[in-house]
């Protein structure tokens, strides 16, 4: 395997405001490829508008972010390397399961071929409701839909929110295998949990965002 | 490039394909619109028809307005205006093809019942192809300019009521024209000046229009 | 020069620059409006076909005048705070949107005013009249939108964006209009609202519109400085600033 030259998305002096209140400031971090940041923080923390921030769906209010050292905003070549799944996950419910991968990878500009389509929808456990409308399946159904789309799509950073909701524990053990697969490969994680993923502590990178008083 | 928009075309379609009962929304509501104004003003065969060219598109200003709610609403609740945005593709070629889908099952079904409600109510029958161009025309632009104003307002909740007052007083120049053609040909006077202006306007909002688009949709995002 | 207009991008920079800048320009607007009305009502002669009515003039004109001119200052507003994301350019779109209404609120009724002595009737449906009107509605979707997104940041850029669209499109609507009147009114026989100016009326029209500018500026100044005193409101700065008061 190339070695790849690492790749660096970093944070500086950010600072973030809802509706006048502040949710953080001061709040900076570098994460390199191969590393993941696990990001913690009570209800109203400000965890979903961080990763949001990092996608580059919304700008901070103060500081900057970003992707080997280039401004991640009008920063074409980084759009293309993120894939984001939060609480929903544009998965929509009146398409099938395959329709709605076979979507999303031509809208990402990737070329699948249906044979892997059908490996991933496998893969997350949904090959009998591939031909199923994805409003009837379930929640953890759905959320392993998502999650689908990042093992298709290989992107290098995967911004997650709250990944592991709905998802049963076998599937969970699973989904963590191919989080520390994605590493392997100089990935980039970025997740926001509420349990403890099981990811080798040397690849860990913690943000508190505390809640504000 | 063209690719691309044929694939949102594609998947939009699909998707108004499985909820037929809402594609024939605009229509009803068109259709119901119209009636009324005979109730409401008079069933006079002479005074009706002399209404009928400024009736037919104030009514079709209304349907592509109620219809404009929804297009990117959708999207917005799913998570699929964040997908879209993480896609290699230009934002705004996306969003055309959104437009362009939209305006694919919401103006073309008008180029039928605009003409027919136009003869309920009395419109001279030699308007009739003046009329099918002027929606021809009309219609894309009030899909465009539009969804400028969907872009900027489905984000927000109680915006589907802003969205009239943003986007209406946009309408006016496509009300104007399209609705003097119409009286034009119904008087047997030339009408090529008036279609040629919406030929122009059309072109500036197809022009102009995706960006703008592109652009309000990435604010509503945040 | 760089420097300096990135001062006056910083919120408490321009809060205490504007601060000093107010009482100056009010005194000027009054002097200027005491001499333009003065003159104007007074001084000025009778015109020979609408009587003192016209008169009503030195405060249309104007107002029509800054209705338009209002909304380009905005629609330049919202493209620096659309490029350079400033807050001060944000804050000017939303102020602006409210100036601007008044003014164009005010052409309306002093144009509905005007109307009935020339025309018998308050309402015409006159090409500049209607485009009045329209515009009015543009002004009212910006002030609209603080209301319905609460999120300041994004609720100015959503208005700049407007603004922009407006302007691009208000040339389009005023000759739409324009062209629409003169198709349906083509054998009306109106008395021109604008009378041809003689010098003698003309001055003291230009020191109202002058007058006008400062007012509006005045105005600007007064509703932004209040504004930044709001948005800043947790700031150390501005609890200093009002503690002091």
């Amino acid at each position: 395997m190339p070695i790849q030259e690492p790749r660096v998305l970093k944070a500086q002096d950010l600072k973030c405001s809802r509706g006048g209140t502040e949710l953080f400031s001061d709040l900076g971090f570098s994460v390199v490829s191969g590393e993941s940041l696990v990001v913690k923080g009570g209800n109203g923390s400000g965890k979903t508008s961080l990763l949001r921030i990092l996608c580059g769906f919304n700008h901070p209010a103060e500081g900057k972010v970003t992707w080997c050292s280039q401004s991640i905003y009008g920063h074409d070549e980084y759009r293309q390397q993120v894939s984001y799944v939060g609480h929903q996950s544009g998965v929509k419910p009146d398409l099938t399961v395959l329709e709605n991968l076979d979507f999303m990878q031509r809208l990402a500009g990737a070329s699948s071929q249906e044979s892997e389509i059908k490996e991933a929808v496998r893969f997350v456990g949904l090959f009998r409701q591939r031909n199923m409308m994805t409003g009837k399946l379930s929640a953890g159904q759905k959320r392993r839909l998502a999650l689908a789309k990042l093992q298709l799509q290989q992107r290098i950073v995967w911004v997650l929110d709250e990944p592991l909701t709905a998802l049963d524990k076998e599937f969970i053990g699973e989904f963590e295998q191919v989080l520390k697969n994605h590493l392997d490969n100089h990935g980039i994680l970025v997740v926001t949990t509420h349990r403890e993923l099981k990811i080798p502590e040397y690849r860990v990178k913690r943000v508190n965002l505390s809640p504000s008083c | 490039m063209l690719s691309v928009v044929l694939t949102v075309i594609q998947r939009d379609l699909l998707l108004a394909f499985r909820r037929r009962a809402d594609l024939m929304n605009p229509v009803l509501f068109y259709v119901i619109v119209a009636t009324l104004f005979p109730l409401g003003v008079s069933p006079d065969v002479e005074f009706l028809g002399r209404l009928a060219p400024g009736l037919v598109w104030v009514t079709t200003l209304l349907a592509a307005l109620i219809s404009m709610e929804s297009i990117f609403r959708q999207d917005f609740d799913d998570g699929s205006i964040e997908q879209l945005f993480l896609s290699p593709h230009p934002f705004s070629m996306l969003v055309f093809g959104k437009v362009a889908a939209h305006w694919l099952i919401t103006g073309v079904p008008m180029l039928v019942i605009v003409p027919l409600m136009a003869l309920l109510l009395h419109l001279p029958v030699q308007a009739i192809p003046v009329l099918w161009a002027t929606i021809l025309l009309g219609t894309p632009i009030l899909s465009l300019v539009g969804a400028i104003g969907a872009a900027l307002t489905s984000g927000f909740r109680g915006g589907g009521i802003l969205l009239g007052l943003l986007v209406l007083p946009l309408y006016v120049p496509v009300l104007i024209f399209a609705s003097s053609a119409v009286s034009a040909a119904v008087d047997g006077l030339a009408v090529s000046g008036h279609l040629a202006m919406l030929g122009a306007g059309l072109i500036l909002a197809l022009v102009l229009a995706p960006f703008a688009i592109g652009a309000s949709l990435k604010i509503s995002m945040s | 020069m760089w420097k300096y207009l990135h001062r006056l991008s910083s919120l408490k920079y321009c809060y205490e620059w504007s601060g000093k800048w107010v009482p100056w320009l009010l005194g000027v607007t009054a002097v200027l409006m005491l001499v333009g009305l003065y003159w104007g009502l007074l001084v000025a002669p009778t015109d020979y076909q609408q009587g003192e009515s016209y008169r009503i003039m030195y405060i249309h004109v104007p107002s029509a005048w800054m209705s338009m001119f209002v909304y380009a200052v905005m629609a330049g507003a919202g493209f620096v705070a659309l490029v350079w994301k400033t807050k001060l350019s944000e804050i000017i779109v939303s102020e602006c949107a409210v100036i601007g209404a008044m003014f164009t609120a005010l052409a309306l009724i002093t144009g509905m005013l005007w109307g009935k002595p020339t025309w018998g009737t308050y309402w015409l449906w006159d090409a500049r009249l209607t485009s009045e009107l329209i515009l009015l509605f543009l002004y009212f979707g910006i002030i609209a939108i603080h209301s319905v997104i609460e999120e300041p940041r994004t609720a100015g850029r959503v208005a700049s964006i407007l603004a922009i669209i407006g302007i691009i499109n208000i040339p389009i609507i005023h000759y739409s209009v324009t062209w629409w009147s003169s198709l349906h009114q083509p054998n009306m026989q109106l008395v021109s609202k604008t009378p041809s100016v003689h010098p003698s009326m003309l001055y003291p029209l230009l020191v109202m519109a002058v007058a006008f500018q400062m007012y509006f500026v005045s105005l600007l100044f007064i509703r932004m400085r209040n504004e930044i005193l709001y948005r800043e409101r947790l700031t150390k700065w501005v609890k200093k600033a009002l503690a002091g008061h």
